[in-house]
């Protein structure tokens, strides 16, 4: 067949028109999986430029070469798998040595007008990443744009609200609270043209305004104070974070440095707390402890990390620049012109950070650190001293430093709260480095070896399952439910506790303790018993005391309610004294161990003190008494739950269908090329980790970045209209809305940018408006264009009214505080909690409501817990903090009437609430106007007042309280 | 007012000053579109649990979705391996260094009870459950799941919402936003929690997460009634009655100010529901109105209180079945009594640990599936028996129990649209990976939708710029289970 083939393409060569023979022939045949469409093996034909680029496997356009072409080769293949197209019968012979002719002939093709579109990605032109609008002249004004809008559709704008709408709406807009009666009357008589705005000042300087407007942007970030996942253990320090939201907020810190603290605030002011605490922000959403550091599975650990560098990675695209950049873990984006590798560049930023505790300021610590040691070892001499003196001998339990424990995986002192712990190193010894008179911790197996330094052996261990509970503490630890054993509680005065929860063990240092004290030959003595609640299972532990390598005590299988007594003789010889805890074999759930009254006693007889030792040791408890207190003063240095980072981060590569386990090629840390503001390279692979990160955070915060001003003054119109101007405000892409008003958005992009990224300069012009003031109503009695208005535009995009709201959960809760007069307005410093917390391999959190000031904060204050839901909060729509929030869902169930009914909190508040009233006012009636100008800032009309008359004097004034806080009018915003 | 955030539901609000023609055929050119585009159910505000018509003709009309926390073991009970018993105490072949969870594998160990041929169609089922083996002729099993993660808590998240992480609507919540209720005095979603306590993820089991909260479950069971749903003792019933009085004039007043918000008329109207609610509360607990018999089928006197504790939440969960409860999870065992103690986590001691767990399941089960079906109500409902994942056909290696094993396990459906004594799927000679007709959870997942009437690749939510579905991008509906 070929030669005959040959034969015939040659026969055929005459000039060949591109337009009328070739064009059509790949439009019709070739389009379809090589177009703008689907571009199989790469390869474009709809269109000159992509023609000729060719494809996966180079130029498929060989000019003035047919046989070399692959297009032609595709053509006139032979195999069926290979010969194009691929269903359907072949090309003719005649298309086929017209394709030939013409690419012999050079392949000429005329670009015309489709070729020069179909080159344009339309998706670059999406008016999101276009530049912001410049040049607003001095006419422009929101209500200059509104007002356009609207007249275009022959809309107008709704009356202005009255000052008793207008004051309850700007106050809970700016500050989450309402406000009290006395202001609002006060406003509503002011006739000064400008009470308005000097009303909009003071709300802008208030504290409160700060606590308002963190929830929201705590919202995006998924802020809480656990971690969420299987073991959602406490992040004790995370606060700190969303105190400096609240306090940058309030401080007006420039929008665009508050966003490049939160990204690399460490690599911009090391030194400075803020800025550290700051880099809260990356750390801020879920981590998964059993993934990252529990599990025995390294395919887990790394499924772990990528789901964590997503979180981080999405978290901070999506909530300053509104991309939903997640997409593109698995493949290209399939809306936004964002690809896979541009994701992982983006990994590559952040693959050096890690979520974590840390000190806010290293100098700081290693300063009390420091003194910290420095003041224990005068403690411990003083009290060596004091022994040998008074011969009271000495309290081993002393020697550990009050109210921590010593961490035995690491031999460091902790206040933290430990839980169960199964993939530990056993048997190894962690040398104490400030506990003086203490060597070492460890947790005893039972099986392997454990070597003291000296290289004897200890002998005689139980075996164990090698897992361990808690620290060894001078205290009772957490778990622990009885300090008593016999009749002697060792929690009271004049006693000590050492808790050994199994697995444990400690090694004290004979040989310092007495160069400290001058004791030679001792005696130990103590009680060992459980510390565990007597309803815990039953269970066995052993209890085993080493002078050196030589056993000298053992109880094995010591029973809940059986003790032991320690009293064995200690030569003056020994080195160390060793005390074990060990689980007895049935796994050491509720083996908490604990020796009352642990001492070393010399075994001279006790000689009469002199004159002189009677003052020296008066001297001594004095200055034992004074470092104790010193000790007890210094402060622990201040933590805060952020990002730890590893200077050399590891090669980031991609993951193909986002599978840790299929890499694909490196990448190197870099934005995204859709925002064409500034070059998307952010370092190379040998870059510092924070160096990258301070390089994103710039490329974000670029005065030419086209999205990050736009989406937060999107965000802020958001919450003062309970809709943005773009309505999925963390969404700029092809998949999110359109603008309404995209020139208003830029003005407000640019009046951002020119005011020095002040927030509150936005806040004041986006409430100032007319847009802003207008009535919320439908006002059909009123105005005539209502229903044209309702017809036209029912989602009101073009604000021709502002739009009602409902409080959200944590508005509704601050306010009937605020109403019941029981606000605790404290600021800042560790949430409430309001739960029970039980410690267990995953933590049990239990809600409770009792009545107490500390509760009754504001409720950003919340220690907010991932995996149990708070029920009163999750009922009224407070979002689950695994996902990134822009804006909240709204719902109206039974559930929430019920709640707002029957809950403990609305009772008691109400109870409160009616307390208020009979303590301000006199009579019924004075009750009553009081209540209705509280919830409602308004005053009862004579319908009302005559309806809830009767109800109060039948049931009370808590009925009526109840009631009001129920009404629709209090949980509405007009 | 930024309600649930769907441009019908402003067209909705402003029903007052529209002709209700033009909202339907608004409805109506929404179907129009393409066959691949997303459906976003229409919810009325007023009336988040109105039955909604599902996408095609159903099979099923409600789910009971039986939940066994811990991981039951499968090959201890419903997956028959013969060659466990012949290989008793040997190494697994070809399991070389096989790490699992808690580490390094010993031995085969044979099933901890003798399987028997059960029913007319003679399925080998253990001794373990007795009473549910009975019911052999009425299950589909399908013995070749597979789950994502083998550690309890993100396992329990794709059982229960689809995916492994934090933060998705559950099954039940995409089930009752698609479909609403039958009946209007109650929650459409109810999760049933043992009488011992939670699972490992707890609420996130029924939580709405990003879907509206209307859709999440409200937790209740025998023993502890719906939350604040009663009004407090010290407020006499004629105080109640005149504050609700009071509170519906303060509402209608402010209503008449503000004419034609939806919004508003919902609210009120969710206070009347909340005392219906009240009523139907207290009569769905209220057991004493079932027969002698019934008790004694399900084992509510038990003199094991787990036992007769569970044995109540089974009636309780046909209670709500028949009241038209769009869908019940009945949960059996709890985390917080932890590892192998509250639920069916067998590492340690599996012959003790199950011993204990059995029995409290075994009887009330089987009465709840033999009472359904006695009162015909398998006909409508789909019955889903599932568990996070299975366990190793070994012991771990100085223990006597057995390991998480994701990549093999079963669970079982009964009742409508699917076929009776059947069997999907299967693992290997010794139960440790499925090995023909490989079956995912999301495919589960799509099966039951698919049975309610739904495309489980169209239902779905806008979220952060993205289509959410309950079964992400994957899932296919397990054809051969369906009748």
């Amino acid at each position: 067949m070929k030669p005959a083939i040959f034969l015939l393409f040659t026969a055929s060569a005459v000039a060949v028109d591109f337009d009328r023979e070739i064009r059509p022939l790949l439009q019709k045949h070739c389009v379809e999986c090589h177009g703008e469409k689907k571009q199989k093996g790469e390869l474009r034909l709809d269109a000159k430029s992509f023609a000729l680029k060719g494809g996966h496997d180079g130029p498929a356009i060989v000019a003035g070469k047919a046989e070399a072409s692959p297009l032609f080769q595709r053509l006139t293949s032979t195999d069926d798998n290979e010969r194009m197209p691929p269903k359907g019968e072949p090309l003719s012979a005649a298309q086929i040595a017209a394709v030939r002719t013409w690419i012999d002939a050079g392949a000429v093709w005329p670009e015309n007008a489709a070729d020069k579109a179909a080159v344009v990605d339309k998706r670059l032109q999406h008016w999101s990443v276009q530049p912001v609008g410049t040049g607003f002249g001095t006419s422009a004004s929101i209500d200059a744009f509104i007002q356009a809008s609207l007249s275009a559709k022959g809309l107008a704008m709704s009356p202005e609200a009255d000052r008793r709408t207008l004051i309850r709406r700007l106050s809970f807009d700016l500050t989450g609270l309402p406000p009290t009666p006395e202001r609002v009357e006060q406003f509503v008589r002011d006739s000064d043209p400008g009470a308005y705005e000097k009303l909009a000042d003071e709300l802008l300087k208030s504290p409160h305004y700060g606590e308002r407007w963190a929830r929201h942007w705590l919202d995006i970030a998924h802020y809480a104070d656990t971690h969420g996942f299987e073991r959602d253990q406490l992040r004790p320090n995370a606060w700190h974070y969303r105190d400096y939201v609240i306090e940058s907020l309030n401080a007006d810190k420039p929008y665009h440095e508050f966003l490049r603290e939160q990204i690399a605030g460490d690599i911009i002011r090391p030194e400075d707390e803020q800025a550290v605490i700051a880099t809260g922000f990356l750390a801020a959403g879920p981590w998964d402890f059993v993934g990252h550091v529990e599990t025995k599975s390294d395919m887990l650990r790394r499924a772990a990390r990528a789901g964590d560098l997503d979180d981080m990675v999405t978290q901070v695209i999506t909530a300053t620049m509104g991309i939903t950049i997640n997409c593109a873990r698995c493949h290209d984006h399939k809306l936004d012109p964002i690809t896979q590798q541009e994701y992982y560049q983006l990994w590559s930023v952040f693959a050096g950070v890690k979520r974590g505790e840390r000190e806010v300021s290293a100098e700081e610590s290693k300063r009390l650190a420091d003194e910290k040691a420095r003041l224990g070892k005068a403690l411990a001499q003083a009290r060596a001293q004091i022994a040998k003196l008074a011969g009271e001998g000495l309290e081993l339990a002393t020697l550990l430093p009050k109210d921590s424990g010593i961490d035995l995986r690491y031999g460091t002192v902790t206040k933290d709260k430990q839980g169960y712990h199964r993939d530990i190193q056993t048997n190894r010894l962690q040398k104490l480095q400030n506990v003086p008179g203490v060597k070492w911790v460890f947790v005893p197996d039972g099986k392997g070896v454990v070597t003291l330094d000296y290289q004897v052996e200890v002998k005689g261990i139980p075996a164990t399952s090698g897992h361990f509970w808690d620290t060894i503490a001078n205290r009772p630890l957490n778990a622990q439910r009885s300090t008593k054993l016999g009749d002697t509680d060792y929690s009271t005065k004049g006693h000590t506790i050492l808790a050994m929860h199994a697995n444990s063990g400690i090694t004290f240092d004979l040989i310092k303790l007495r160069e400290q004290s001058g004791l030679e030959a001792l005696r130990l003595t103590g009680l060992v018993g459980f510390g565990a609640s007597k309803e815990a299972a039953a269970s066995r532990a052993d209890f085993t005391v080493f002078v050196d390598a030589e056993l000298k005590f053992q109880k094995l299988k010591l029973r809940k309610d059986e003790t032991a007594a320690l009293d064995l003789a200690v030569p003056a010889s020994a080195k160390t004294l060793t005390l074990v805890a060990t689980d007895g074999g049935d796994g050491i759930a509720s083996d908490l161990l604990f020796i009352g009254d642990l001492k070393l006693v010399t075994e001279a007889a006790e000689s009469r003190l002199t004159d002189a030792e009677t003052v020296e040791l008066k001297k001594l408890r004095a200055e034992a008494q004074k470092l104790e207190s010193d000790l007890k003063a210094l402060p622990e240095p201040a933590k805060v739950y952020a990002i730890v980072s590893d200077p050399q981060p590891p090669v980031i590569k991609l993951q193909r269908r986002g599978n840790p386990e299929d890499e694909g090629a490196e990448v190197l840390p870099a934005a995204f090329t859709w925002a064409k503001h500034a070059p998307s390279a952010l370092g190379e692979n040998a870059t510092p980790e924070g160096q990258r990160r301070l390089a994103l955070a710039n490329w974000i915060t670029h005065s030419d970045n086209p999205l990050t001003a736009r989406v937060i003054v999107n965000r802020l119109w958001h919450h003062h209209f309970g809709q943005g101007l773009v309505t999925t405000p963390s969404d700029f892409g092809l998949g999110g809305s359109l603008p309404s008003h995209p020139e208003l958005l830029d003005f407000l992009a640019r009046e951002l940018i020119t005011h020095g990224w002040s927030l509150k300069h936005v806040h004041k012009l986006i409430v100032m408006s007319k847009a802003y003031r207008q009535e919320s109503g439908f006002g059909f009695s009123r105005n005539n264009a209502a229903e044209a208005a309702t017809t036209l535009d029912s989602s009101n995009r073009l604000l021709w009214r502002q739009n009602p709201r409902r409080l959200d959960a944590e508005t509704l809760r601050d306010t009937v505080l605020a109403v019941s007069g029981k606000l605790n307005l404290a600021r800042g410093g560790p949430g409430y909690r309001d739960f029970h917390y039980t410690e267990a391999y995953a933590p049990i959190y239990d809600y409770i409501t009792p009545d107490q000031p500390e509760l009754w904060r504001r409720s950003i204050y919340r220690f907010i817990v991932r995996t149990t839901p708070h029920q009163f909060m999750s009922t009224l729509d407070c979002p689950d903090p695994a996902n990134l929030t822009p804006a909240r869902v709204n719902t109206t169930t039974a559930l929430q009437a019920l709640t707002l009914s029957n809950n403990d909190f609305m009772l008691q508040q109400a109870g409160h609430f009616a307390t208020r009233l009979e303590r301000e006012t006199g009579s019924h009636e004075a009750a009553i106007r009081r209540a209705f100008a509280l919830a409602f800032q308004r005053a009862p009309s004579a319908a009302e007042l005559q309806a809830a008359t009767p109800l109060v004097t039948e049931q009370g004034l808590f009925a009526l309280c109840r009631m009001l806080l129920n009404a629709n009018e209090f949980i509405y915003l007009d | 007012m930024n309600h649930l955030l769907n441009r019908r539901h402003f067209l909705n609000r402003t029903v007052t000053g529209l002709s209700s023609i033009a909202l339907t055929s608004l409805l109506k050119q929404d179907n129009l579109l393409a066959n691949d585009s997303p459906i976003r159910p229409f919810i009325d505000p007023s009336r988040p649990y109105a039955p909604r018509p599902p996408h095609f003709e159903p099979k099923a009309k409600q789910v009971l979705m039986i939940f066994c926390s811990g991981a039951m073991s499968h090959v201890d009970t419903w997956d028959y391996k013969p060659e466990l018993f012949k290989r008793h105490d040997t190494p697994m072949p070809g399991s070389g260094n096989l790490i699992t969870f808690q580490g390094e594998q010993g031995n085969l160990i044979k099933p901890i009870r003798d399987f028997k041929p059960r029913g007319q169609s003679g399925k080998m089922i253990s001794d373990l459950l007795p009473n549910l083996a009975e019911m052999a002729d009425d299950m589909c099993f399908i013995h070749s799941m597979t789950a994502k993660s083998n550690t309890h808590g993100p396992a329990e998240n794709q059982m229960g919402t689809g995916y492994i992480l934090d933060g998705f609507p559950s099954a039940g919540a995409w089930v009752t936003y698609a479909l609403g209720s039958e009946n209007q005095n109650f929650p459409a979603f109810v999760a049933i929690p043992d009488p011992r306590g939670v699972p490992q993820i707890g609420p996130r089991h029924w939580g709405s997460a990003f879907l509206p909260a209307s859709f999440q479950g409200t937790a209740f069971n025998a023993n502890k009634p719906i939350p604040n749903l009663a009004r407090p003792e010290s407020i006499s019933d004629k105080a109640e009655r005149d504050t609700r009085n009071f509170l519906k004039r303060l509402n209608d007043r402010h209503l008449e100010q503000n004419p034609g918000d939806s919004d508003l008329a919902a609210r009120i109207s969710s206070y009347e529901l909340a005392a219906r609610m009240q009523l139907a509360a207290v009569e769905i607990n209220d057991l004493s109105t079932e027969s002698p018999a019934t008790r004694a089928l399900y084992g509510t006197e038990d003199t094991n209180v787990n036992k007769a504790g569970f044995a109540k939440n089974c009636i309780l969960a046909r209670r709500l079945i028949e009241r038209g409860v769009r869908f019940v999870q009945l949960f059996n065992g709890s985390y917080a009594m932890g590892e192998g103690v509250g639920n069916w986590d067998g590492h340690k001691k599996i012959h003790d640990q199950y011993a204990v767990h059995a029995p409290i399941l075994d009887q009330p089960c089987a009465a709840l599936l033999k009472d359904m079906k006695a009162r015909g109500l398998l006909k409508d409902t789909l019955v889903v028996f599932v568990t996070e994942f299975g366990r190793m056909p070994t012991f771990q290696k100085g223990a006597n129990g057995r390991d998480h094993n994701p990549k093999g396990f079963t669970v079982w459906l009964s009742g409508a649209g699917v076929k009776r004594a059947y069997s999907h799927g299967a693992t290997d000679d010794f139960g440790y990976q499925a090995i023909e007709n490989v079956t995912t959870i999301y495919d589960l997942h799509a099966t039951m939708l698919h049975l309610l009437g739904l495309n489980h690749e169209r239902l779905s939510f806008y979220n952060n710029g993205i289509e959410r579905r309950l079964t992400d991008v994957h899932g296919h509906v397990v054809k051969d289970i369906l009748t």
